[in-house]
């Protein structure tokens, strides 16, 4: 998972670098009014709010199981794995479907936002004082102009999840 | 080929091309030494099969061949070595000995090493194989003078003369009798075929010919002397005076020698013959005098000495190589993965349709129906046609036993036959895959722990060779696998020690279980009761390993063993994986699948029915059948609606408490009911209301399955998340159901809300982070698109605690019906009328009513009552019979569905237990007949009389049947009583099907002669003359009526019986005393049939 952010982290570590890839793209989403982000390269589909089975005696923080034309997706509920209190009633929120070794797993997020070509120049590594909870899950953060976006380690976040 | 081959040819050429040759060789020559593995194992026991070494030769041969071809000069080396002792074998120098087998053996091992090497390297390891080699051909060179090479097709001069000196013993190594036949018979077609010579011989009688010829061969080769030579001089005479001449001679000379050198034999072994025929030559033409007599029927004689030899041997390599060939060009060899990737398509694809034909039913007017519909018939022919090409003859994961077998018990000096049964039975590759080591293991197992030692068999009694079969056969979707050895069985004492040894259950506990159930431990983890751990077995595997792979799968496994006697092993494992049919039920809002391989039964339950729920200490429990059936609650077990907990014990305690109310209400009613003091009646009338619910539960459970379905139609789509209780509450809250499962031999209950119907549902497995949840086997997505988890039986069972302490439920269940043999039926004694006592078989009677008189109405002429909303006809026993006109008056209801009839009695007297034997037949209409019951001759009812009295229609339309669909279906019931038949054709005409009877099975089987069509045929089992097994046995075998469905009706219903029973080929057993079984089942079984 070292190997997913490299080039976000070379370049910003060393701002001389010549690599050419100055931007990184990023699909943007809130929990909770945080902004957060995932590389748009690990995002396989963006869904609506959708039907959910339960599944019961799972982790907490699996919601439970949709179908996605024909497969079988383990929805994660972002709020729950992040320590956040559940959505307000009526709000499914969104999902958004990433593969994480070879299964597709949903993230349920409040709302997606658009996908954001952030300058490597903006990024910084998680402040040492965030909830390790947090910490644990999010690889840096970028410093944009109307607020900060958190990078999510999309295999963390799903490694903490099977641990639980 | 030449043998020697060609090393050098392409070896300096190695490319692209070579690689595939390579792979093919690969391929092929690793299915050949699987082969050669079972054929020799054969050989060993059958030493005289020559078609059987002809194949052996010709495999290894081949292999010789071919690494010659691809410059494979070791491998070539050690197959040729091999080749030389099978071809001095085949030739009959060598005998087939134990010894030589292993050796031969050991070389194949050597060829698969080497191959393997190669596989991996792609280039034939270093190295030689001298000693291995050395001793192949010290063994080849043993009798015959060493020959290098003895292949079919290069024949040493030498050998004519050892083959003169052997032939001495040439029948035996022929096979004997037979060979000499059928080679007597291909020389004649030989003979007769020529221009020359068939004119010849048709003059003479070729039957007397041939026996005459069969004799003198097997003198000539050393048989039993029965040869008397006097009538062949009579035989050949014909010819003789026919002008038999040199010509002809000649021709039947030539004709053999054609004939030997088609058969591909062998060089010197031709010249001999040809040498021993012209010897024959003034013999056979009558210019020997002393000769003529007795050596007039040598022509052909000596002809035949290599011909039975060659004819056992070539003529079955030529056709199976014919065969081969021809095989390999109507087929292909395609990569497991692209099927694999097929399947996953076809699941989707089906997926796809059941989502389109779930809209489709909501939709009663679509444009798309119609090319839906054939989307859906193609659909499943794919899915049936792609399911095929998974399918693998179940013989591929045995075809290593023959060989382990053997190594075992030649290295334990045992001896074992191992038979296997349904090789070719398909099951799909990855169940294939899945249980080879399970199997491989316990057959194993068997040969280690199992078949004693010859000397300790002897003293118990046994024959010396032990025996294990391996049985496979398909089942109602499943197939199952019998592994079953006639050794030492299971020894109780030995593993009871080793329980408590190892601390796994107390003594007391181990005092209060059954044999079967100490046996069980051995699948338990950690346990094995191999003192030492022989190369054998103690591989770290042990049978709670195989226990689990197999469960793994979606079997079960059971063992049966009796100490001295054997043990048996059933395993019982789905088709395929990948697809499965599933009972969707739901529990709290959510909808679960559930297996349909461990469903047994479903049971409603509600405070109206006659099942409850009670508990004992907040433990549910179900009274099923008079046996307490262990219950969980999927709500409690799944944490569903966080506090479903403490919900889920309220409602079962509410539950009992109403069961109890329900009961005293209940016992109130049925007093008010019958308002009859006699006790015995009131308890017996309960015992019977309680059979009666019994029989009735599951067909309740499938009317309620329908009535949910359409409610389920409805139902809007499945609500996300929300774990809301489901909406019918009001109603519904007291009705539950459980599915009654059955893991191996523990039979418990799921309670659930609700049961929807079944599915085809695709097994996907569960993502990794919910693996370690054990009670779900997979997920799947169902028609309407929804997502639901797979429930595993077994993780349930396992949660819940206990596995074991299970079958006294099926053994007393079968105990109790046992008990019950002998045709007795209750019957209800009344009286109406004149004063002889009447009797009803009480399973016809419903209910037992008592009327007020005043309220009778008249409508057209005929007596009415106003009953439970409907109007019912009161019947008297005669016309002569006068009703009282005040005052409440006994009847006996009567009722199939919405019909309901009275019979007006005097007084109900009893219910009695009798084996109800009508002995005088009564011309009464109205009366079956009298029989003895409680001592006393009583007048048997004949309840059809009187049920046509209230409705004319009550037989023979369909409006009055409750299986309507079923209306016209015609059927056969054979029975040895009258009683029987006649209580039976009115039961079922009612339920609308044309009811023929026969007497006995003769006389059923003289119908079938006769060309009569039936669509069911039910059939007693006791009977005189023939039982019911025969007939079976003689319907299926043949017969015109091989097809139709039978059911079997006995007051017998063992297991035993009823696996007989499928055996022969019944489609269902019912008990003869189910009535509403029996009409559930006839209904299921036509209706399958018809499906089919």
């Amino acid at each position: 998972m070292s190997e997913k952010t490299p080039a976000t982290i070379d370049s910003g570590g060393n701002g001389t670098d010549v690599v050419s890839t100055d931007t990184e793209d990023y699909v943007s989403m809130t929990v909770h009014g945080q902004l957060f982000g995932i590389p748009v390269l690990t995002v396989q589909d963006v869904l609506a709010a959708q039907s959910i089975t339960r599944i019961p005696l799972a982790p907490p923080d699996v919601a439970g199981a949709l179908n996605l034309r024909g497969r079988i997706v383990t929805a994660i509920d972002v709020r729950k794995r992040l320590g956040l209190p559940p959505r307000e009633n009526g709000d499914a929120g969104m999902n958004i479907v990433v593969d994480y070794e070879g299964e597709l797993y949903s993230l349920i997020i409040d709302v997606v936002g658009e996908v954001l070509s952030l300058p490597t120049n903006a990024y910084e590594r998680s402040p040492a004082t965030l909830d390790p909870l947090w910490r644990d899950v999010s690889n840096g953060v970028y410093r944009l102009e109307n607020g900060l976006l958190v990078v999510l380690d999309v295999s963390r976040l799903l490694e903490k999840v099977e641990a639980a | 080929m030449q043998a020697a081959s060609v090393p050098g040819l392409v070896s300096s050429s190695r490319d692209a091309i070579m690689d595939d040759l390579l792979g093919e060789f690969l391929t092929e020559t690793s299915e050949s030494m699987q082969q050669l593995d079972l054929d020799l194992v054969k050989l060993e026991q059958n030493p005289n099969d020559p078609e059987l070494l002809g194949n052996i030769f010709r495999l290894v041969h081949t292999i010789k061949g071919t690494c010659g071809f691809l410059g494979l000069p070791r491998l070539e080396s050690v197959a040729h070595a091999g080749e030389n002792v099978l071809g001095k074998i085949r030739d009959g120098e060598l005998e087939v000995t134990a010894d030589a087998i292993s050796l031969v053996l050991e070389a194949l091992d050597k060829i698969k090493e080497l191959l393997a090497m190669l596989e991996e390297n792609e280039v034939e390891p270093e190295g030689e194989d001298t000693d291995l080699i050395d001793r192949l051909n010290a063994l080849a060179s043993g009798e015959a003078a060493p020959m290098e090479e003895a292949p079919a097709e290069e024949p040493a001069a030498a050998e004519g003369a050892a083959a003169t000196s052997a032939l001495g013993s040439l029948y035996e190594q022929l096979g004997g009798e037979d060979a000499i036949n059928a080679a007597v018979d291909l020389f004649y077609k030989k003979v007769l075929a020529s221009e020359l010579l068939k004119d010849f011989f048709k003059s003479v009688n070729l039957d007397v010919l041939h026996a005459k010829q069969a004799a003198f061969l097997t003198k000539v080769l050393g048989g039993p002397d029965n040869y008397d030579g006097k009538d062949l001089a009579t035989v050949h005479a014909p010819l003789v005076a026919a002008g038999l001449s040199d010509k002809h001679f000649d021709a039947v000379a030539t004709c053999l020698h054609e004939t030997l050198v088609e058969l591909g034999a062998w060089g010197p072994t031709v010249e001999e013959v040809m040498a021993i025929v012209e010897g024959t030559r003034d013999d056979v033409l009558g210019r020997s005098e002393a000769g003529k007599a007795a050596l007039a029927a040598t022509v052909p004689a000596p002809v035949e000495a290599p011909t039975a030899k060659e004819v056992e041997k070539k003529p079955a390599a030529t056709e199976v190589i014919a065969k081969e060939s021809a095989v390999a060009a109507s087929s292909i060899r395609v990569s497991v993965d692209l099927l694999e990737n097929l399947m996953t398509m076809i699941s989707e694809l089906v997926l796809t349709r059941n989502q389109l034909m779930q809209i489709l039913r909501t939709q009663s007017e679509n444009e798309f129906a119609v090319p839906l519909q054939r989307l859906n018939l193609i659909t499943s022919e794919l899915q049936e046609g792609v399911m095929k090409t998974r399918m693998q003859p179940i013989g591929n994961a045995w075809a290593k036993l023959p060989r382990i077998v053997r190594d075992l018990s030649h290295e334990m000096n045992r001896k074992i036959d191992l038979e296997m049964l349904g090789a070719d039975t398909e099951l799909d590759r990855q169940v294939l895959e899945l249980i080879k080591d399970p199997l491989t293991h316990m057959v194993r197992n068997s040969v280690d722990h199992g078949i004693e030692d010859p000397d300790v068999r002897k003293a118990a009694g046994k024959p010396e060779t032990g025996k294990i079969t391996l049985n496979a056969f398909h089942e109602g979707g499943h197939i199952i696998i019998e592994i079953k050895d006639d050794g030492a069985g299971l020894p109780v004492d030995k593993i009871k020690a080793k329980i408590l040894e190892k601390g796994m259950a107390t003594e007391a506990e181990l005092e209060g279980m059954k044999e079967q159930q100490i046996q069980s431990f051995i699948m338990r983890p950690g346990f094995s009761t191999a003192t030492k751990v022989t190369s054998v077995s103690g591989r770290g595997v042990g049978m709670d390993v195989v226990k689990n792979n197999i469960e793994k799968i979606g079997g079960t496994i059971e063992l049966k063993s009796k100490e001295g006697k054997g043990t048996d092993f059933t395993i019982k494992i789905p088709l395929t994986l990948a697809i499965v049919s599933a009972l969707i039920v739901e529990c709290a809002g959510e909808r679960f699948a559930i297996p349909q391989i461990s469903v047994l039964e479903l049971v409603r339950t509600s405070s109206e029915s006659e099942q409850l729920i009670e508990s004992i200490n907040e433990t549910p429990v179900l009274r099923l059948r008079n046996r307490l059936l262990p219950l969980v609650s999927l709500r409690d077990l799944l944490h569903l609606d966080g506090d479903g907990g403490i919900r889920e014990t309220t409602r079962i305690q509410e539950a009992a408490k109403r069961t109890a109310e329900a009961r005293k209400e209940a016992e109130e009613k049925r007093e008010a009911e019958t308002k009859q003091d006699i006790g015995a009646l009131k308890e017996a009338k309960a015992a019977a209301a309680d059979k009666a619910a019994e029989a009735a539960a599951a067909k309740e459970a499938a009317e309620a399955v329908q009535a949910l379905e359409a409610a389920k139609a409805q139902k809007p789509v499945h609500e996300a998340a929300a774990g809301k209780e489901p909406e019918a509450g009001k109603d519904l809250v007291d009705e539950q159901f459980i599915v009654v499962s059955q893991v191996g031999t523990y039979t418990f209950g799921i309670i659930v809300d609700r049961v929807f119907d079944t599915e085809e549902i695709v097994v996907k497995p569960v993502a990794p982070i919910l693996r370690d949840i054990s009670m779900f086997s997979g997920n799947t997505i169902l028609g309407d698109g929804s997502v639901i988890m797979i429930l595993d039986p077994n993780g349930i069972a396992a949660s819940t605690g206990e596995t074991t302490v299970s079958e006294e439920h099926l053994d007393a269940a079968a105990a109790a019906s046992s008990e019950t043999s002998a045709e007795s039926v209750s019957l209800l004694i009344f009286r109406a009328g004149d004063s002889s006592p009447k009797a009803v078989p009480l399973a016809l009677v419903a209910r037992l009513e008592e009327i007020e008189l005043e309220k009778v109405e008249v409508t057209h002429g005929k007596p009415m009552v106003q009953y439970r909303g409907h109007l019912m006809p009161l019947v008297c026993i005669d016309d002569e019979y006068r009703m009282k006109t005040e005052g409440r008056q006994p009847i006996l209801v009567f009722s199939d569905r919405d019909r309901t009839m009275g019979l007006v009695v005097d007084e109900i007297v009893d219910i009695v237990e009798e084996v109800a034997k009508v002995e005088l037949a009564a011309d009464l209409p109205g009366i079956l007949g009298s029989a003895i019951i409680a001592n006393k001759a009583t007048d048997m009812l004949d309840v059809g009389h009187y049920l046509t009295k209230a409705f004319h229609d009550w037989f023979g339309t369909d409006k009055a049947s409750a299986y309507a669909g079923e209306g016209g279906k015609r059927i056969l019931l054979v029975d040895d009583s009258p009683f029987f038949r006649n209580l039976l054709t009115p039961l079922l005409s009612v339920a609308g099907y044309e009811v023929t009877t026969a007497e006995g099975a003769k006389n059923a089987l003289e119908m079938c002669e006769q060309g009569q069509d039936f669509d069911l045929i039910i059939s007693d089992i006791e009977m005189p003359e023939m039982d019911g097994f025969e007939f079976a046995e003689a319907v299926r075998k043949g017969s015109r009526w091989q097809e139709v469905p039978m059911v079997a009706l006995s007051s017998y219903t063992s297991q035993e019986d009823i696996d007989r029973g499928r055996e022969v080929g019944f489609n269902d057993y019912v008990p003869k005393t189910d009535r509403d079984g029996l009409l559930a089942t006839l209904a299921e079984t036509i209706g399958i049939s018809r499906g089919a």
